[in-house]
């Protein structure tokens, strides 16, 4: 098993269970949590790709770098429109 | 051996993510989605992608950890909602095949990278010599440029939804002369993974979330007001980068005619003068959004 | 390639001003808007004059770099974006509180201009862009930018509306940011060009399908529409006005595109379109039709609407009746603008907007009803609209092809979108005796004149229809 292999996997697993965790709650910052494990999982995805013999591709690197630091900044603006909401039901 | 270390994690890994997301304890969760992340970029460095795993442990674990803690607890605990057996069980094989599928069509594909030949190719023209630098920089500026913006809005969209602003508990006697040595610490290590950047992992959003967190510490231990000028002055640096970028990108077209065009002989300088720029407006950026801005603050 | 430089970077830096600048931030963003405006005026003369080009931004050629692609399509989407937003900028000026309370009024005013600038720098940036990564991370800027706008009102069912939006909105990019990963595992490289060998393996299908899926989340076309009328109906009418006429069309945009780019072979990818659109079509003039209030009226009129630009592109084919989509995104984005803008007006002058409640004794109908009748004309596709216009080539072209069924669903969600709209317009052009010999006329505001303006521009667009029509010629396919 080389590790693209494995952590390919990894990334599946992590979509899987962020998947379900997104169809199976409404509490918002469950949900917040499901989407962040989400988009690890699909950035794991990309870099497994991105993983060959001759090294790492540097251009999917800069995606998922991208991704990141999008994501915090969505991420930032859920929650502070969960927070002005206030608790919800799950 | 390495596959055995390489399973151990993808079953840590796993498991923090499943823990972070069925635990209803929520700061159990949080804890756990952090560990994850640690976890996750350890994994990276494994892959060969260690820039973007200072970044996911940096930002994707601790500060995207630090919001939710934030949240948690403002929304208090998670209201029990009893959700059958049956949609849990479809949903979980739904979510599984649907994974599957996906990882299937990955790992039997046969794409060659175009981009690997054409960066290598191409790295002595960008002014740098670490390629995903070159990338973010240079080759696919115009991404990055964009990315910025949409920190940007995310500042505006935090500040026009006006969330209450965060109060701290004054920490600990000991909470002084640490910051003491962390901040200085910090300040120092964000200035070598910028200057890093441009040769080895690093640059200017791992260097920027690095500030970001010498700025917490900060904030937490009172050195630094939360309300009036201090605000202003973070806010006018956190859309600074946006505005230094877009002026660099037209500065360019102005000088060799192309947008985004830097002088090939003086790229580095260039890139180099546009990440510090960018590191200071990252870190306000992400310090302003775990503060979130009051809804009063003056305008 | 001045104008490109414009349209690229003056969005940016005025948004950025009009944030800093609170009490400039109106002035900044209406003169932002019209000079933007008059680079779009500029960029379509020059694709008029030398014809379509390619630029690789930064001097770096694709597939490393990112290219710049300007083409009839892109043109024409980038002048409906200008005007719509000049003409929504119009009303966002003038006076009329924007359906706030006073306390929450200084603060949706203040950040309006931020906002709006940097959806217009976004969407600039996502026309012109040749590549599926560089539009993913546009995609994100609209998707805060259009929940910013969604949230303005600062109501707790505006803000529960854009949490729910932004939810789907991340929900969709994540799926469309899967699909560029299983496209760079299965062809190297994520540039727009891909696309036809995407079609051709299972894999490539299957990152397609990711891409298309996020694509009809962000376009609220049915039945991933769900998260949309809340959001276009609790938002201040300038909000509305801009996220239903143009924030929804860049997703259709793209989908234009992939289809365009796919050829004969995304045949499968354009079923699923028309089919989707059909059904949009009939659910949107349902609930249209059953809708209590005004802006959800309008609000699910959208859902129809965009089903209506889905069949469009749906029943193209790889032929020249895409041309006919293009033309109903356009009228669509004028008259919906006009539509919100009217409605909001409407409610401001009543202080409700129920649609029973708009038969009314004591109100002579104004500028705003006006506006209103007109828009909807160019909705249901009567000429000289340029909404019959579009509906005219579809129809002629689908008669040619004797597609009578779908001949038949246009005509019966036409009589759908007629049906709903005269609830509103047979109420609000009441004159005669059921109006009292005393009645006040509205008074008149800027916001009026954005409503007339945007409604006339869909009627003379129909009579002017040859401009776009020969800029469209200019996409090479």
């Amino acid at each position: 098993m080389t590790p693209d292999l494995v952590y390919l996997a990894t990334g599946a697993g992590l979509g899987a269970l962020a998947l379900w965790r997104l169809t199976t709650s409404s509490d918002p910052l469950r949900r917040v949590l499901a989407l962040n494990v989400l988009a690890v999982g699909i950035a794991m995805i990309l870099l497994a790709a991105a993983h060959g013999p001759g090294g790492a591709d540097a251009v999917p690197q800069a995606f998922v770098l991208t991704g990141i630091v999008v994501l915090v900044a969505v991420t930032a603006a859920l929650l502070a429109l969960a927070e002005t909401l206030g608790p919800r039901g799950d | 051996m390495t596959a055995v270390f390489d399973i151990l994690l993808a079953i840590g890994i796993l498991g923090c993510a499943a823990a972070a997301l069925a635990v209803r304890e929520r700061t159990a969760a949080i804890a756990a989605f952090m560990v994850a992340g640690l976890l996750v970029a350890l994994s990276w460095v494994r892959l060969g992608a260690p820039d973007v795993a200072l970044a996911e442990a940096a930002i994707g674990a601790g500060l995207t950890g630090a919001l939710l803690l934030r949240s948690a607890r403002r929304l208090g605990p998670v209201r029990p909602r009893s959700v059958g057996w049956p949609v849990l069980g479809s949903a979980a094989i739904l979510s599984a095949a649907l994974a599957a599928t996906l990882a299937w069509a990955v790992a039997s594909s046969r794409g060659i990278s175009s981009y690997q030949s054409l960066v290598a190719e191409r790295l002595s023209e960008s002014g740098v010599t670490n390629p995903v630098t070159a990338v973010l920089l240079n080759f696919r500026a115009w991404d990055t440029l964009l990315e910025i913006a949409v920190l940007s809005v995310a500042l505006m969209l935090v500040a026009s939804v006006g969330t209450a602003r965060i109060r701290f508990d004054r920490l600990g006697e000991m909470m002084l002369p640490c910051a003491r040595i962390v901040v200085p610490l910090l300040v120092l290590v964000s200035g070598h993974l910028l200057w890093l950047g441009s040769s080895d992992p690093g640059g200017a959003f791992q260097a920027g979330a690095v500030l970001a967190g010498a700025g917490l510490v900060l904030v937490m231990s009172g050195h630094v007001p939360t309300a009036g000028r201090a605000v202003d002055i973070a806010r006018v640096v956190g859309l600074s980068g946006l505005a230094i970028f877009v002026i660099a990108a037209s500065a360019a077209q102005v000088l060799t005619g192309g947008f985004l065009q830097f002088p090939p002989d003086v790229a580095k300088a260039w890139i180099i003068a546009i990440e510090a720029g960018l590191t200071l407006s990252i870190a306000a950026t992400l310090v302003l959004l775990f503060l979130g801005l009051s809804r009063h603050s003056r305008s | 390639m001045t104008e490109t430089l414009v349209l690229l970077s003056l969005p940016f830096l005025a948004a950025l001003a009009a944030a800093l600048h609170a009490r400039l931030s109106a002035p900044i963003g209406i003169g932002a808007t019209a000079l933007n405006a008059a680079a779009a005026v500029l960029i379509a003369g020059g694709v008029l004059r030398e014809g379509p080009a390619t630029t690789a931004i930064g001097g770096w050629s694709s597939p490393l770099g990112i290219p710049l692609v300007v083409d009839g399509l892109a043109v024409v989407m980038l002048l409906m974006t200008a005007f719509v937003g000049l003409g929504v900028a119009v009303h966002a000026m003038g006076r009329s509180p924007m359906d706030a309370g006073p306390a929450r009024l200084a603060q949706t005013r203040r950040w309006f201009w931020p906002l709006w600038l940097m959806t217009l720098g976004a969407m600039n940036a996502l026309f012109l862009s040749g590549d599926l990564f560089n539009l993913y991370v546009a995609f994100e800027i609209l998707g805060l930018t259009a929940v910013g706008l969604t949230a303005l009102s600062g109501s707790r069912s505006a803000t529960a509306a854009a949490f729910d939006y932004l939810i789907a909105g991340l929900v969709g990019s994540l799926m469309v940011l899967l699909g560029i990963a299983i496209a760079y595992a299965a062809v190297g490289q994520v540039d727009l060009d891909i696309i036809p060998s995407l079609v051709a393996t299972m894999q490539g299908r299957i990152a397609l399908a990711l891409i298309v899926a996020g694509l009809a989340i962000k376009g609220a076309l049915f039945p991933l529409h769900f998260w949309m009328p809340a959001a276009h109906s609790s938002a201040v009418p300038s909000a509305s006005a801009l996220l239903s006429a143009l924030v929804v069309k860049t997703a259709l945009y793209v989908l234009l595109r992939v289809s365009l780019e796919g050829g004969a072979d995304a045949a499968p990818l354009r079923a699923l379109l028309g089919a989707a659109g059909a059904g949009a079509m009939f659910w949107g003039g349902w609930n249209a039709l059953r809708a209590e209030r005004l802006k959800l009226l309008v609000a699910h009129s959208t859902v129809a609407q965009i089903g209506l630009i889905a069949v469009a592109i749906g029943v193209a084919g790889d032929g020249m009746l895409w041309k006919a989509a293009v033309l109903l995104i356009l009228s669509h984005a004028l008259a919906k603008a006009a539509m919100f803008l009217a409605a909001g007006r409407i409610a401001e002058e009543l202080g409700h907007d129920r649609i029973s409640g708009l038969n009314r004794e004591d109100l002579r109908p104004g500028a705003a009803e006006f506006a209103f009748a007109i828009a909807a004309i160019s909705l249901v596709g009567l000429p000289p609209t340029a909404g019959f216009i579009g509906k005219w080539i579809l129809m002629e072209g689908l008669i040619d092809d004797g597609a009578w069924l779908w001949v038949g669903l246009i005509l019966i969600g036409t009589v759908l979108s007629a049906a709903y709209l005269a609830r509103v317009v047979s109420r609000c052009l009441r004159g005669g005796p059921h109006v009292a010999p005393g009645a006040r006329r509205p008074e008149w505001r800027s916001g009026d004149a954005a409503a007339l303006g945007l409604a006339t521009g869909a009627l003379a667009l129909g009579l002017a229809s040859s401009i776009p029509v020969a800029l469209l010629e200019l996409t090479p396919a």
